[in-house]
């Protein structure tokens, strides 16, 4: 059987000099860095970065002192979008200019990172070589710091907004995942932001269609520096629009039980 | 200033041996290095939301995040479809989130939340 080549993988025909690496430095500080990424760093001509702390962004510049941030891009009132877009072109003109040029995001840059699709997309359709490494995201942490398997749990995740706006289907018995829980709606960034109470008073409603007020959820911050702990903070549902909510935090309901079995695929196990 | 403390932290965690040593006597370490006594103070209190005001990424008045470019990277995806897929495979079935056990101190198992809450709680005053 001929295995077919994903879209994005094909596109990969490099034919010009300037190429562009997106990495994933991990949640914790230095430590998530894996190997390839340090090295796709570190062999930059130019490397571009948006990072959540100056000591992320001190540990990127001492792996590669070329290393420029992209945070200026987010202004109070522009659009996140806008922003976004500002950012790829940057990366890409850089690119377009001959050089190798790695872009560094928070977490695993593959999940949610607006920007660094943008990059990839614009980089490879005009020509360029450009690949995206993987990264440790928060979800990974979230795993490990709450001790939860999806196996026998199930597993969805949505980003919080989109989650209300398409008014996703999802199964209340598998756990659910919502980033962005402290973000709904917003459309550009702000100081001091936080979750609106009259938004989380939304997304509770519609949570509430399937869960009870008691069901337990979890706030989830990751430690972003290794002498921290995760924030974790188990609350009843209902509490959710009284909490303030940060734009790091994840929102983690796990799942209400279920009896449910197909007999015919339990038969599989006991079959020789 | 900040960058003092950020490349403090950055020695620590790039450090495996520096690590242990600030675990084993944090006081000793610190007696060493060029921070000021706020600054080593929130080193030793180890508290995320600390150690992000001593770092400049929040605001001392409510703990929250004043950054524009910290706090989170992910993108909202209003109108646009996202190239995320998730394919892992996984061997364990363990579903309970109340034996959380510390991962780096190794204190064993505490109640999820109560911990942070207290702190979260007290910046946010």
């Amino acid at each position: 059987m001929r295995v077919r080549r994903p879209r994005a993988a094909a596109s990969i025909a490099p034919s010009r000099r300037g190429s562009l690496t997106v990495v994933g430095a991990g949640i914790t500080l230095a430590q998530q860095a894996t190997i390839e990424t340090i090295a796709c760093i570190e062999r930059a001509e130019k490397v571009f970065h948006l990072l959540t702390n100056p000591a992320a962004e001190v540990w990127v510049r001492r792996l590669n002192p070329q290393a420029v941030p992209l945070g200026d891009c987010l202004t109070e009132g522009k659009p996140r979008s806008r922003s976004y877009s500002d950012m790829s072109e940057r990366i890409v003109a850089a690119v377009r200019s001959g050089l190798q040029v790695c872009a560094v995001f928070y977490g695993n840059a593959a999940v949610l990172v607006q920007p660094a699709y943008e990059a990839i997309t614009r980089a490879r359709s005009e020509g360029f070589s450009a690949r995206m490494v993987a990264g440790v995201s928060a979800e990974d942490c979230l795993f490990a710091d709450l001790v939860v398997n999806p196996q026998g749990l199930g597993w969805q995740c949505f980003e919080a907004t989109d989650f209300l706006l398409r008014r996703r289907r999802f199964d209340p018995t598998a756990a659910l995942i919502l980033w962005q829980v402290g973000l709904l709606g917003e459309a550009s960034v702000r100081p001091e932001m936080a979750g609106r109470p009259e938004r989380l008073r939304v997304l509770t409603a519609a949570l509430r269609r399937h869960y009870s007020a008691r069901h337990r959820v979890v706030l989830y911050e990751a430690a972003q520096l290794p002498i921290c702990e995760p924030i974790i903070k188990m609350i009843p549902l209902a509490r959710l629009p009284q909490e303030t909510i940060f734009p790091a935090t994840t929102l983690y309901i796990p799942p209400k039980p279920t009896v449910i079995e197909d007999a015919k695929i339990r038969r599989w196990f006991v079959q020789d | 200033m900040n960058d003092k403390l950020s490349s403090f932290l950055v020695d620590l965690a790039s450090d495996p041996e520096r690590m242990s040593r600030f675990l084993a006597d944090p006081h000793g370490l610190l007696a060493e290095a060029d921070l000021t006594d706020d600054q080593k103070a929130a080193v030793l209190s180890r508290d995320s939301r600390r150690l992000a005001v001593a770092l400049g990424t929040v605001s001392k008045s409510n703990g929250n995040v004043q950054n524009l470019s910290g706090g989170n990277v992910q993108n909202v995806s209003i109108g646009n479809v996202q190239n995320v897929t998730i394919g892992n495979v996984q061997n364990v079935s363990i579903g309970n989130v109340q034996n959380v056990t510390s991962r780096r101190t190794g204190k064993g198992p505490k109640k999820a939340g109560k911990k942070p809450a207290e702190k979260r709680g007290s910046k946010n005053k």
